[in-house]
């Protein structure tokens, strides 16, 4: 343990007894103080920083409702730590067991230009770019509004002012260009 | 509203809210309070349901007083580590679980070596008797130790409810080691610990439910 992680914890046992005899402005302080460290430790550890903001508040909660508990004697961070711990825990198990993971909130879509919701699968679009980059310019434009946005051959072709035949031979070679690499 | 608002917004609210509190007790004079009540509890369920006509001999022989003594043991050791439980960090002493999770494994294996034989002439007819008065023996001393646990703040829910299931175990364990005249392990086992194992284990399934804090 390093000299201040020993004064963090000397500093939040002592304002930790304060609070317990009722002094609010310690109080105020020390919790004010462990929230930025949780929040710290937290936000590495799990997978959304909002969680981390989630978990700090339970901690918070946590920590008054079990004040009484602390034993100034004793330091006050393997306490906290304790609490830390098991709300992160219950907030994880709760989160996985309504299956949080697989959703996502209507007013956190961001797609930032990727393309994709989920970032596990964003190496598997770079790959996918780095291929279509090697169609030359009118056979990407054709090959991603058929095969990417849903268009018909047909108002490829109108869009385009092809043929429709020329339009399905170009998305032909194209797909035959990408099979191959 | 931001986050940091959030969290500024609920310090306040909770530093608003402070009043000065008593720090908790030593968990050990929590364990030896609930010992005593135990003793007194028993004593009166003892008189109300009357003992074994043998009490007085058994209790000379230093086989039956080992058991008595092993228990009493167990049960005080699971009731001290459901106390120390309550507070978030054990204060340190997370390995006091330890303790009556040994000394209850070695004690049900030692039963089970000795009731293994009995087993073939198990005696049926004490089921309903032994069962009503080891959780009349148990129920309060066990709802004591489960409001106690309740009260606090712990964060091992499954091994509180493990320690207050062997402690309540203990109780009526040894509560029917007075009152009922059958001797033999394979009963002591059956009828006298295994169901209150199965009923604590049972309420055990909902711990983090039970021991919300």
């Amino acid at each position: 343990m390093g000299p201040t992680q020993i004064d963090s914890d000397d500093v939040w046992g002592a304002l930790a007894e304060l609070a317990q005899a009722g002094d609010k402005l310690a109080y105020a302080q020390l919790l004010r103080e462990i929230s930025a460290f949780i929040k710290n430790y937290l936000i590495t550890r799990v997978a959304n920083p909002d969680w981390a903001d989630d978990i700090t508040q339970e901690v918070l909660l946590s920590v008054h409702k079990s004040l009484g508990s602390y034993s100034p004697e004793r330091a006050f961070k393997p306490w906290l730590m304790a609490i830390v711990g098991f709300r992160k825990a219950d907030y994880l198990r709760a989160h996985y067991a309504k299956r949080g993971n697989m959703q996502v909130e209507l007013n956190e879509i961001t797609l930032k230009g990727q393309g994709v919701t989920i970032s596990g699968h964003a190496g598997e679009l770079k790959d996918i770019e780095a291929h279509l980059n090697k169609l030359n310019g009118k056979q990407r434009t054709i090959f991603e509004k058929m095969r990417l946005y849903g268009y018909t051959a047909q108002e490829v072709a109108d869009e385009l002012g092809m043929s429709v035949s020329a339009v399905k031979v170009s998305v032909h070679r194209s797909q035959k260009k990408l099979q191959e690499e | 509203m931001s986050n940091d608002t959030n969290i500024e917004s609920m310090i306040e609210s909770l530093s608003g809210d402070l009043k000065p509190l008593k720090p908790t007790h030593h968990p050990a004079w929590r364990a030896i309070g609930w010992a005593g009540l135990v003793i007194a509890y028993v004593t009166v369920v003892l008189l109300i349901v009357g003992v074994r006509h043998d009490l007085a001999e058994r209790l000379t022989d230093p086989h039956f007083v080992y058991e008595i003594m092993t228990v009493a043991m167990i049960g005080f050791a699971a009731a001290c580590a459901s106390i120390w439980l309550r507070i978030p960090d054990v204060r340190g002493n997370g390995w006091i679980v330890a303790v009556p999770t040994a000394l209850a494994a070695n004690f049900l294996l030692w039963m089970v070596t000795m009731g293994a034989e009995d087993l073939s002439h198990l005696d049926h007819t004490h089921w309903n008797h032994c069962f009503a008065e080891g959780l009349f023996m148990a129920g309060i001393p066990a709802i004591v130790i489960a409001v106690i646990s309740m009260r606090g703040n712990t964060t091992q829910p499954y091994k509180m409810a493990a320690m207050n299931t062997i402690a309540g175990a203990s109780v009526a364990s040894i509560g029917l080691r007075f009152s009922c005249g059958i001797d033999s392990m394979d009963h002591a086992i059956l009828y006298h610990v295994l169901p209150f194992v199965v009923v604590g284990a049972m309420l055990g399934v909902f711990a983090r439910k039970i021991y919300r804090w």
